[in-house]
């Protein structure tokens, strides 16, 4: 149950940190597109 | 949690709480002087000076570093000194740091110490030493040169890789970053400390962060790994709020008189002057390390019988 719970405690970061990632990737490609659209407007 | 005063400390009432006010005067005075939260201070400083058990001294601790870092990550992001998504991303691996940080002080207070105080102390206080000597190592150090090569998370072989949006690096290992703060809050967890002092330079030399933008996301870092480790500490009753309140309101007038001070000092003169003080701080802890071991094998000895067996 304790290896259970820290391997959790360390795999938990990574996924988070990926998420985070991901997100504010997303925002940023949308960001980058909509300024794209803009500009060719 | 524990609301009062009594029964923390040999200290009682007003002198109690005039102590910590002065203690949170001397800590806030340290913050305006030499940009440290003071956490790897303030935990031996309550257990050796104050006679705190050394669990309510990192909860309290913790507590009173959540706010501070909160104003002060509060302040950095309005300056726009935060580089939020690695902040997120370590503050991740912080937390749960935080946590494991926690579940080991457990295990050593209870399972290898069974809730004996004196020999937590004989655990916990070479653990400060140490903390100390890198954390006075590291200050003492100074600032390093902007790093022109990869930072050793650019070079790092392992994936995946992310952009700092804020400094524009390139490359910087994801898997680092996220145990980059694991470790830091391992120490938050298991010795009550904020881990700016560590994160810092770890900030600046690890990832290669400039030095505006390394102290706002070492803030905002610490801000959430305080708060799992409060947490943590909250949920078995070991933080003391008038403890850490009586320390944080008297801290805030601190740091308007370490500021003044910063300003009057020599950059060199002041990390100076740090060294002095963690080196005291270190004899203190090593002082009263040495007479617990005295005590613990004095009291652990069974005694000679006066008339030996013919």
């Amino acid at each position: 149950m304790i290896v259970l719970r820290i391997a959790l405690l360390l795999l938990l970061p990574l996924a988070w940190g990926l998420g985070v990632e991901y997100l504010f990737e997303r925002r940023r490609r949308a960001r980058r597109t909509a300024k794209a659209t803009d500009t060719s407007q | 949690m524990i609301g009062g005063l009594d029964g923390v400390s040999y200290l009682e009432g007003p002198a109690l709480a005039g102590a910590l006010l002065g203690l949170g005067l001397g800590l806030g005075a340290l913050t305006g002087l030499f940009g440290v939260g003071g956490g790897f201070l303030i935990v031996p400083v309550l257990n050796v000076v104050f006679g705190m058990d050394y669990t309510i001294a990192k909860g309290s601790s913790l507590a009173c570093m959540l706010g501070t870092s909160a104003s002060g990550a509060m302040r950095h992001l309005r300056l726009g000194n935060v580089a939020v998504k690695t902040m997120l991303i370590i503050a991740g691996g912080a937390m749960s740091g935080a946590l494991l940080g926690g579940m080991v002080n457990d295990y050593l207070e209870q399972a290898v110490c069974g809730g004996d105080q004196v020999r937590v102390e004989l655990i916990m206080h070479p653990m400060y030493i140490v903390l100390l000597v890198v954390a006075g190592w590291f200050v003492l150090r100074g600032p390093d040169d902007v790093i022109t090569h990869d930072a050793p998370l650019q070079r790092l072989p392992l994936g995946p890789r992310i952009r700092i949006l804020r400094t524009g690096q390139e490359g910087v290992s994801l898997p680092g970053l996220v145990y980059m703060g694991v470790l830091i809050g391992l120490l938050t967890g298991l010795l009550g400390v904020g881990g700016g002092v560590l994160m810092m330079p770890l900030l600046l030399s690890g990832v290669g962060m400039n030095p505006k933008q390394a102290v706002g996301t070492s803030l905002g870092i610490v801000l959430f790994a305080s708060a799992a480790g409060t947490v943590k500490y909250g949920l078995i009753d070991q933080v003391n709020l008038a403890v850490a309140m009586s320390i944080l309101i008297s801290s805030t007038i601190g740091v308007q008189f370490g500021a003044w001070l910063c300003a009057k000092l020599r950059a060199r003169s002041i990390r100076r002057y740090f060294a002095i003080l963690v080196l005291a701080v270190i004899v203190m802890i090593a002082n009263d390390l040495v007479h617990k071991i005295r005590d613990y094998t004095t009291v652990s000895q069974p005694p000679t019988p006066a008339h030996p067996a013919q």
